[in-house]
C-alpha cells in the first residue's frame, strides 16, 4: 500500500456493529470510518465500549451484527493473526507481552525476520537484524539501552508500554490501533510517541487512538469519535469543539472540575507530622529524600514518570530496600522492611501496576473489593458474611460509578478503567491511616477522576493522610496541599498546592509552571 | 554398601547405561518441547510400546524394513496430531487428553496382540539399528540418532521461528495469541514432535529388546521423561526447558536406576527415588538453582544505519 494509490474508500469502515456480552450491550449499532492518513481519537467514559471495538477491529471478538470493511472490501477478521496480516497492528489496553522475553523478542513476536536461505527465507531467526532494528527504534524512546537485553517482566510498567508501542511502530501497517497507550507513559515517551504518530500519518498510515487524557486530542488528533454506553454519539474536530464540549458529549452532562467541591474549604493541620522521612537513600534511585506529612494532608509528588517517584512509593512501603535514612511515624522511628511492616505501621500503597498486581479476574467485583479487608466482612473471624461484603462493595460501586453497577459480576468482564476503580476501592477500604497512592487516575475517565479524588479527600478528612504520586501535573496542583518535586531521584523543591484554596484557572497554570521550573532546574 | 559398582569404574558400564538411556532421552526431548509450550504428554510410553509392537509385527508380516519405519513414524504423527487437536480444538486439558491416550493406546495394543509378546522379528540389521550390536567400540546407531535429535531439538528451540513461538505460547498463551501467534498450530506441532519421537524411540527399542511385551514394554516411561525434563530445568508451568538438560536428566535417571539394581535394591525403591528426585528438582527450580534459560542472546551488535521502519515480513 503506497500513498500514490487513490483512496476513495476508507481504510476501515465500521458499519452497524453491535456486540452483546451477558447482561451488557457493549456496542449498539456503531458506524464510522477511519480515513487514510488520519489520526482518529476514540473517546468515551469507562465502559463506553472502546476496547470492545478495538478488539473487534483486531480480530479478537466477532461482532454480533454489522460488518467491517477494509479499503471498501467487506472483511471477516478471523483472528489476531489474520488482522495483523491484513495490516492492522494493535497495542492493547492491558499489557500484552511475554514476560520472559526481552524487548526484541516481544517486538518481533509473530512477525520475526528470518535468515536468508538461498533466495528465500528459511525457518531460522535473523537475530542480529532484529536486534539492530530494535536498537534504532529504541533510540527515540529510552536513553538506557541496558533494558534491551532484560526480560520485560523486570523493566516496569512504563518501559513495558514502550516495548508495546514499538511493536506497533516497527512494521509497515495500514492502520495502527492504540488503546490507551499513553496511560503509563511520561511526557518524554509520550512526546516521542506523538512524533512517531505524525510520521505514520505522513506516510498515509491511519491511527486509531484511545485515550482519557483529552488534552492529547488537541495535540494530535484530526478527529474524535465519541462513544457513550456503546452508542456512537458524534464525530468532532477536537480543536474546534474544545475539551468541555468533548466532555459533555462523552458524559452527557457538564463536568467542570476534577476536584470535588467538598475540598474547597480552608484546612488547618496539626503541627505534629504523622510521617517524617529523613535522608532516605536508595543507591542509584533515590537521593537524600526528606519530607514530612501531617494528618489530614495530601502531599503530591511530581516528577517525570520513571524518575524515582514510583520508586519512592515502593521504598516507603518496604517493597524496595532502602540503603540509609530514617522514617518516623508519629515522631517515633520505625523500621519498614516489607509491605507487612508498612501495614502494621498504618502505611499502605495503592500500587501503580494495578492490572498486574492483584486482579482476581474470576472473582466477583465484591470479592475483589473486600480482598484486602476481610476483617470487615467476616463473622466470628472466619465465616465471610456475603451480605455485608456485597453491601460494602455496593457503596463503593455507587460512589465510584463503577459500571455496570453489579457487584456480582466477574472482575475480568469489567472494562479496564472500571477494574482500576474497583482496585482503588479495595485499597481505600483496607484503610491504613497513611495512603500512598501511585498514579490514581491512570486509565480513568474525566468524570470518574473526581470520584477517585473524592474518596481520597474523604480519607484525609476523616483523619488520614495521603501521598499522591502522579505524572498528571494538572490534577496534582488541584488536589495537593503541597507538591514535592522529585525530578530525578532527589528533592528539587516544594510548591504549595491548590487544595483548600480558591484559585483561578490561571493560578493553577502558575503553580504548574513553578513545578516544571523546579524540575527543569534540577535536571 | 561395600560392593564396588562396575558401572562407574569401567567404560563398559558407562556404555551400557548410555545405551539404555537413549530411549528415555528421545522421549524426554519431545517432552521438553511439550513442557515448554505449557503442556504435558503422558501418552509417550504407550506410544513407544505401540510403535515397538507394530514394527515387530509388520516385519514378521514381511513388510520391507524401510517401509515399516515410515509407517510407524506416521502412526506417531497421527497420535501427536490427535493429542494436539483434542487439546486445542476440542479444548480438553493437556493432562486429561494425553492420559486418555496413554490408557487407550495400551488397551488397543493388548486387544490387538491378545496380550501375547511380539517376537522373532529381529534380524542382524535391526539389531544394529536398535543398538544391541555396536557399529564401533562403544558406539551404536541409537546413540548417533539420539545425538542428532538432541542437537536438532536444541536448534529448533533456540534458533527457529517455531522455537520462539513455542516459548511464547508457554510463557503467556493469551498474550501470544493477541500478538498474532497461531498458538493452536504451535501447540499441535509440539505434540506431533513428541509423538514422532515416541515412535522413533519405540522402533529402536524393539530392535534393542528383540521382543515386545504389550503389557509392560515402555510402561511408565512417560513419567521418566517428565522427570528427566524437569531435572534438566523444564518448568511444568511452561515457557522454560532445555533439551540438553533433559538429556543429562535422562542419563542421571538411568544411572541411578542401574546403580540401585547393582546394589540389589528392590526395584520398587527406584520408583520412590525417581519421585523424590522430581520433587527435589522442582524445589531447586523454585530456588532458582536449575532454571533453564533460553540462552543464545547475541552480544551487543554494532549499530546499524538509521532505518526507521522494518518491512513486515510476508505472510507465512
Ligand atoms: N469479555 C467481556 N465479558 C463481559 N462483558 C464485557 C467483556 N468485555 C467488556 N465487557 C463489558 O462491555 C462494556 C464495554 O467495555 P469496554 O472494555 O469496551 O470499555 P472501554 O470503553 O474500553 O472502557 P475503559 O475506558 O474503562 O477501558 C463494559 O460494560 C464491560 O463491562
Ligand atoms: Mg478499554
Amino acid at each position: 500500500m503506497t500513498l500514490a494509490e487513490t483512496h476513495e474508500e476508507a481504510v476501515v469502515q465500521v458499519s452497524h456493529i453491535s456486540k452483546r456480552f451477558p447482561g451488557v450491550l457493549a456496542l449498539d449499532d456503531v458506524t464510522f470510518a477511519i480515513e487514510h492518513g488520519e489520526v482518529l481519537a476514540l473517546v468515551g467514559e469507562n465502559g463506553a465500549g472502546k476496547s470492545t471495538l478495538v478488539k473487534i477491529l483486531s480480530g479478537i471478538y466477532r461482532p454480533d451484527s454489522g460488518v467491517v470493511s477494509l479499503n471498501g472490501v467487506e472483511t471477516h477478521l478471523a483472528s489476531a493473526h489474520d488482522a495483523q496480516m491484513r495490516g492492522i497492528t494493535t497495542i492493547f489496553q492491558e499489557t500484552t507481552l511475554i514476560p520472559d522475553f526481552d524487548a526484541m523478542e516481544n517486538i518481533f513476536l509473530g512477525r520475526e525476520l528470518r535468515m536468508k536461505l538461498g533466495r528465500t527465507r528459511g525457518p531460522f531467526l535473523a537475530e542480529r537484524e532484529m536486534r539492530d532494528a530494535v536498537r534504532i527504534l529504541y533510540r527515540d524512546f529510552v536513553s538506557d539501552e541496558a533494558d534491551l537485553d532484560r526480560p520485560v517482566r523486570e523493566i516496569g510498567a512504563l518501559r513495558q508500554k514502550v516495548v508495546e508501542v514499538l511493536r506497533g511502530l516497527a512494521f509497515e501497517s495500514s492502520v495502527v490501533i492504540m488503546d490507551e497507550p499513553t496511560a503509563p507513559l511520561s511526557d518524554r515517551e509520550r512526546n516521542a510517541l506523538f512524533v512517531s504518530i505524525r510520521a505514520l500519518k505522513a506516510r498515509g498510515v491511519a491511527v486509531l487512538l484511545v485515550t482519557h487524557r483529552l488534552e492529547e486530542l488537541l495535540e494530535i488528533a484530526d478527529r474524535a469519535v465519541v462513544l457513550r454506553d456503546g452508542r456512537y454519539i458524534a464525530s468532532v474536530d477536537p480543536r474546534e469543539a474544545g475539551i468541555p464540549r468533548l466532555v459533555h458529549l462523552m458524559v452527557g452532562r457538564d463536568v467542570d472540575s476534577v476536584v470535588p467541591s467538598a475540598a474547597m474549604t480552608e484546612q488547618t493541620y496539626p503541627e505534629e507530622a504523622v510521617l517524617a522521612v529523613n535522608n532516605l537513600q536508595r543507591r542509584g534511585v533515590l537521593r537524600d529524600i526528606t519530607f514530612n506529612l501531617k494528618g489530614g494532608e495530601i502531599l503530591g509528588v511530581a516528577g517525570m514518570a520513571g524518575s524515582g517517584n514510583s520508586e519512592l512509593a515502593r521504598a516507603l512501603v518496604g517493597m524496595d530496600r532502602i540503603d540509609s535514612g530514617e522514617i518516623l511515624r508519629d515522631g517515633r522511628p520505625v523500621r519498614i522492611r516489607s509491605p507487612k511492616d508498612a501495614i502494621r505501621h498504618g502505611i499502605a500503597l495503592v500500587p501503580e501496576e494495578r492490572k498486574t498486581q492483584g486482579i482476581f479476574g474470576g472473582l466477583s467485583v465484591a470479592k475483589n473489593i473486600s480482598a484486602a479487608a476481610l476483617r470487615y466482612v467476616t463473622r466470628g473471624r472466619c465465616v465471610i458474611d456475603e451480605r455485608r461484603e456485597r453491601a460494602i462493595a455496593e457503596d463503593y460501586v455507587s460512589r465510584l460509578h463503577i459500571r455496570p453497577p453489579d457487584v456480582t459480576r466477574e472482575m475480568r468482564h469489567l472494562s479496564g478503567g472500571n477494574q482500576q476503580k474497583a482496585l482503588i476501592a479495595r485499597y481505600l477500604l483496607a484503610g491504613s491511616q497513611i495512603l500512598v497512592v501511585s498514579e490514581p487516575t491512570q486509565g480513568i475517565d474525566v468524570g470518574a477522576k473526581s470520584d477517585v479524588y473524592g474518596l481520597i479527600f474523604d480519607h484525609v478528612n476523616s483523619g488520614g493522610a495521603a501521598i499522591v504520586v502522579s505524572s498528571e501535573l494538572n490534577d496534582l496542583t488541584r488536589v495537593s496541599d503541597r507538591i514535592l518535586v522529585i525530578p530525578d531521584g532527589g528533592v528539587a523543591g516544594e510548591v504549595r498546592g491548590g487544595r483548600g484554596r480558591q484559585l483561578s484557572h490561571g493560578d493553577y497554570g502558575v503553580l504548574e509552571e513553578a513545578v516544571l521550573r523546579l524540575a527543569v532546574a534540577a535536571a | 554398601m561395600g560392593v564396588a559398582s562396575p558401572g562407574f569404574t569401567s567404560l563398559n558400564g558407562w556404555y551400557f547405561m548410555v545405551n539404555e538411556s537413549v530411549f528415555i532421552i528421545l522421549i524426554a526431548v519431545g517432552m521438553t518441547v511439550v513442557l515448554i509450550v505449557g503442556g504435558i504428554d503422558l501418552s509417550v510410553g504407550s506410544g513407544m510400546a505401540v510403535a515397538a509392537a507394530l514394527s515387530g509385527q509388520l516385519l514378521l508380516d514381511g513388510v520391507p524394513m524401510a517401509l515399516v519405519f515410515v509407517i510407524v513414524l506416521l502412526v506417531g504423527v497421527a497420535v501427536g496430531l490427535v493429542n494436539g487437536l483434542l487439546i486445542t480444538y476440542v479444548g480438553i486439558p493437556d493432562f486429561i487428553a494425553t492420559l486418555a491416550m496413554l490408557t487407550a493406546l495400551r488397551g488397543v495394543l493388548l486387544i490387538w496382540t491378545q496380550g501375547n509378546p511380539v517376537l522373532g522379528y529381529v534380524t542382524h540389521a535391526y539389531g544394529v539399528i536398535g543398538g544391541s550390536t555396536k557399529i564401533a567400540p562403544y558406539l551404536t546407531v541409537p546413540m548417533l540418532l539420539t545425538l542428532a535429535v538432541a542437537i536438532a531439538g536444541s536448534v529448533l528451540l533456540r534458533y527457529t521461528v517455531l522455537g520462539r513461538h513455542i516459548h511464547a505460547v508457554g510463557g503467556d498463551g493469551d498474550a501470544a495469541v493477541l500478538m498474532g501467534v497461531r498458538a493452536k498450530r504451535v501447540k499441535i506441532a509440539c505434540y506431533v514432535i513428541s509423538g514422532v519421537l515416541a515412535a522413533l524411540s519405540g522402533i529402536l527399542l524393539a530392535g534393542y529388546l528383540s521382543q515386545v511385551s504389550p503389557g509392560t514394554t515402555a510402561s511408565g516411561y512417560e513419567l521418566m521423561a517428565v522427570a528427566a525434563a524437569v531435572l534438566g530445568g523444564a518448568s511444568l508451568s511452561g515457557g522454560r526447558g532445555s533439551v540438553f538438560g533433559a538429556c543429562l536428566g535422562a542419563i542421571a535417571l538411568t544411572v541411578i536406576t542401574n546403580l540401585l539394581s547393582w546394589w540389589n535394591v528392590n526395584p520398587n525403591w527406584s520408583d520412590v527415588l525417581v519421585g523424590v528426585l522430581i520433587l527435589l528438582a522442582a524445589l531447586l527450580q523454585r530456588a532458582g538453582v536449575i532454571v533453564a534459560t533460553r540462552g543464545g542472546q547475541t552480544k551487543r551488535p554494532r549499530l546499524a544505519d538509521p532505518q526507521p521502519v522494518t518491512r513486515a515480513p510476508q505472510s507465512v
